[in-house]
């Protein structure tokens, strides 16, 4: 009877062991900040390191000019390749990530308000409105 | 007194699905911002009414809620969370309407069945903004319901095994923004429940059968692989094609939802990706078709995760006298497998690739059940074990 309830209390403690190292695993593979919990019911809190600084100088570039809708230049565009959707290709990341982070600022090709990344992508066609380090906003 | 204590554990997880049910049906049909926000908050009272009322070990309490904070503390930076689920559920919030997705803008999986999206913007809408993380961490409030009802389901012998299990198999799937390991685990439990009411011939009580009807909507509503999973554990009941009962045609309305969804979705031109650019090419030499069903199962069992459940199944499997549970698990994780072996096969993707990042995370549906089915040979024999 003893050695049952030491086996049961011995196996409860093992459990409890294993589960606390999971847990600690767990928190070790995740992008884990406290700012996160701390922050988790104010409505305006973006998490830090979410995004690349990019999108982060797209999205300001894009408010701070009141833009209503934006696409990117062609030089970038035709950069793109579709079955690589999903990987960590650099152009598929900035697209579909500044798609979904400047939302609801809609990305159409027919817009005028054109995304360009370096200096010389800038087309003879088209008026500099504002820059941000990499980026360029033209009107085409 | 027992019996109270029982039926609040089993109808906690019940109250709570159904909560999610009604919410996707406001966000659907008549999306009211005070409503949603309503179910949001009325969903959190009754979790924390279970942490406060409810004895169970202690353990399976502090996991839950560890792995909670650890959700809410995630930033989300993996690319199906935010590139698909946050963004619908940004869409749905910002526009107050789901319908808004059938624009197919940007063209990103437009056509997914939106539950967990629809949960999202309910979350969203309760503090008044978009804030990612709190709309993140309600994908963690999903996984509640059936681990909530693990508790009643396994026992206090085995729920923290179960919640170790659980840690083990999903780990970054439970706190990530992804939805596989929700379709894993409303899968595995709708299996095990749908068991214990169909094939151990007890007597059939409303909260069971209502729980597993509602976890079979939110399955079918949750991925598209959730639907076939669905269609799956009903086409065992054609076991039981002789003793067919007329209420067994209400698990087949499970299927309504979803069917309707992607009518919807197909009255508006949406497509899946797989289906839209279908590729037939490995079917067209023998030597190709073996060279990617080898490929596919390499990615898809051929990882720990998968072996030891196997193992677990297949030891247990040998020892028990009534096999009903390990061939009613058997039958759908191979049918699953299957199924998973002719998608990627015709995937019109880089098959390489398309393993690659799929491949474990849309496998865990069968290792999990094959574990849970496990589990529950073992809660169900734990007196001879003794």
């Amino acid at each position: 009877m003893i050695l049952k309830i030491l086996n049961k209390r011995f196996i409860r403690i093992i459990l409890f062991f294993f589960t606390a190292i999971s847990l600690i695993y767990l928190k070790n593979i995740s992008y884990f900040d406290i700012k996160n919990i701390k922050n988790l019911f104010n409505k305006k809190w973006i998490p830090e390191k979410i995004i690349q600084s990019d999108i982060e100088d797209i999205f300001e570039l894009l408010t701070k000019n009141k833009i209503k809708n934006f696409s990117f230049s062609k030089n970038f565009l035709n950069s793109l390749k579709k079955y690589e959707i999903n990987t960590i290709s650099n152009q598929n990341y900035i697209y579909f990530r500044t798609i979904t982070y400047v939302y609801p600022i809609l990305f159409s090709l027919e817009s005028k308000n054109i995304i360009s990344f370096y200096k010389d992508d800038i087309s003879i066609n088209c008026k500099l409105i504002d820059k941000l380090n990499n980026v360029n906003l033209q009107e085409c | 007194m027992l019996k109270i204590i029982e039926n609040k554990s089993r109808l906690i997880p019940v109250i709570l699905v159904l909560l999610i049910i009604i919410n996707y049906m406001i966000v659907l049909l008549y999306y009211n911002k005070f409503l949603i926000s309503f179910t949001a908050i009325l969903y959190l009272i009754i979790v924390i009414l279970f942490f406060i009322t409810i004895n169970c070990s202690l353990t399976f309490k502090f996991s839950l809620i560890c792995i909670g904070i650890i959700s809410a503390g995630h930033t989300p930076i993996d690319w199906d969370a935010w590139a698909i689920w946050l963004f619908h559920g940004n869409r749905i919030f910002i526009e107050e309407n789901l319908f808004s997705v059938l624009d197919n803008y940007a063209n990103i999986h437009n056509s997914y069945p939106m539950i967990a999206p629809s949960f999202m913007a309910s979350y969203a809408s309760l503090i008044g903004g978009w804030n990612t993380i709190l709309p993140k961490f309600s994908i963690f409030l999903l996984y509640l319901p059936p681990f909530l009802y693990a508790n009643y389901f396994f026992g206090k012998k085995f729920n923290v095994l179960f919640l170790l299990i659980t840690i083990f198999t999903f780990q970054s799937l439970l706190y990530n923004g992804y939805l596989d390991g929700l379709v894993a685990t409303y899968f595995g439990f709708s299996t095990v429940i749908y068991y214990k009411i169909f094939f151990k011939k007890e007597k059939i009580e409303i909260l069971d059968f209502t729980i597993l009807l509602s976890f079979l909507i939110v399955l079918s509503l949750m991925k598209n692989e959730g639907f076939v999973l669905t269609v799956i554990i009903l086409s065992t009941l054609f076991y039981r094609i002789k003793n067919f009962k007329k209420k067994y045609f209400l698990l087949f309305l499970t299927l309504i939802p979803y069917i309707t969804w992607k009518f919807i979705t197909i009255k508006y031109g949406l497509k899946t990706d797989l289906f839209e650019d279908l590729n037939i090419v490995r079917f067209e030499t023998f030597k190709e078709l073996i060279s990617s069903i080898i490929l596919i199962l390499k990615f898809l069992l051929f990882n720990e995760k998968f072996l030891i459940s196997f193992f677990l199944f297949g030891f247990f499997f040998l020892k028990a006298h009534d096999r009903t549970i390990f061939y009613i698990g058997g039958y759908c994780s191979t049918v699953y497998l299957l199924v998973l072996i002719f998608v990627y096969l015709i995937s019109p993707h880089d098959l390489n690739w398309h393993l690659q990042t799929s491949g474990v995370r849309v496998s865990s549906s069968i290792y999990y059940l094959l574990i849970l089915c496990t589990l529950t040979f073992l809660t169900d024999n734990k007196n001879k074990i003794n």
